[in-house]
């Protein structure tokens, strides 16, 4: 079993789901894994508008904790919500039903009214397998991590500038 | 049945985050990420911000299995519709390693353009 995380140290968990939101990136929220890894419990949430209106081109979208307990999540308010970069308001509304899964892929969870209704047929995760190109990809850096030809930083900040400099130095 | 309600503030800005994780950058990462537009060059350093934040960075993304020799695992974060991030953490050096960053051809189960 693993530990249970409080509300405090949840909260980036969801701000980085408003991010992606933001990016019209379909996002699964689980509330329990199981021994293999994969998720049991999915929560269903639909974005709206301020106005309660279903917001067109976002996917509905599946919201996940994982073994967030649901003692846990029973706060006050009735809607987590944020303002994305233009300006919307988002909600998240919880559906009242979650389906427990036990079998080990996504299905017939993701409706929107941009990418039509999925099936179980059509809809089995939300990323996509990794292509031959990518495990090759990941392989050669895993090698290049292990020969040590890594940069390492101590924090997001200093990496990021470091990122940056590279860029600018590219460009030059 | 288990029945939740998500509720909270509105974020005030991940760069408000503290890191918690160091970051680390394979080659082929760093060619990946050059290589990315502008607009997913800063979608990449706001998901590595988020990461880097998070108590638990394994779960923000999806995990991929992967075979022995080519690390296991490898846990995918998609930054956009047709981009993700591929890493690792590494719980006993409290490191996320970057691996790729990659377009990817579909997405949510249907072909998208890059």
């Amino acid at each position: 079993m693993l530990e249970s995380p409080s509300i405090g140290t949840a909260e980036p968990v969801f701000y980085s789901l408003l991010d992606r939101i933001g990016q019209g990136v379909g996002v699964q929220i689980w509330t329990g894994m199981n021994v293999t890894g994969q998720p049991t419990n999915i929560l269903n949430y639909t974005p709206v508008s301020s106005t309660g209106v279903p917001v067109g081109y976002a996917p509905q979208f599946a919201t996940t904790v994982p073994d967030y307990s649901a003692n846990e999540w029973q706060l006050t308010e009735p809607e987590y919500h944020a303002t994305n970069a233009i300006g919307e308001v988002w909600y998240m509304q919880p559906q009242v039903s979650v389906s427990s899964m036990s079998e080990p892929n996504f299905t017939g969870f993701v409706q929107s009214p941009q990418y039509g209704n999925f099936s179980s047929a059509t809809m089995t995760t939300l990323s996509s397998p990794l292509t031959d190109e990518e495990i090759i990809d990941i392989r050669r850096s895993w090698e290049e991590i292990r020969a040590g030809k890594s940069k390492k930083f101590d924090n997001a900040r200093d990496a990021i500038e470091w990122l940056r400099s590279q860029r600018s130095k590219r460009a030059k | 049945m288990l029945v939740t309600l998500l509720s909270g503030s509105a974020p005030n800005g991940l760069n408000a985050l503290s890191s918690k994780w160091k970051l680390e950058f394979s080659d082929t990462f760093l060619e990946n990420y050059l290589g990315k537009s502008s607009e997913d060059q800063h979608r990449v350093e706001d998901a590595l911000t988020t990461l880097a934040a998070s108590d638990w960075p394994n779960r923000l993304g999806e995990v991929k299995d992967l075979p022995p020799a080519y690390g296991g695992r490898v846990i995918v974060y998609d930054i956009s519709r047709s981009s993700r991030l591929s890493y690792n953490v590494l719980f006993d050096d409290k490191t996320i390693s970057c691996v790729r960053v990659c377009n990817h051809q579909t997405v949510q189960g249907r072909k998208v353009r890059d």
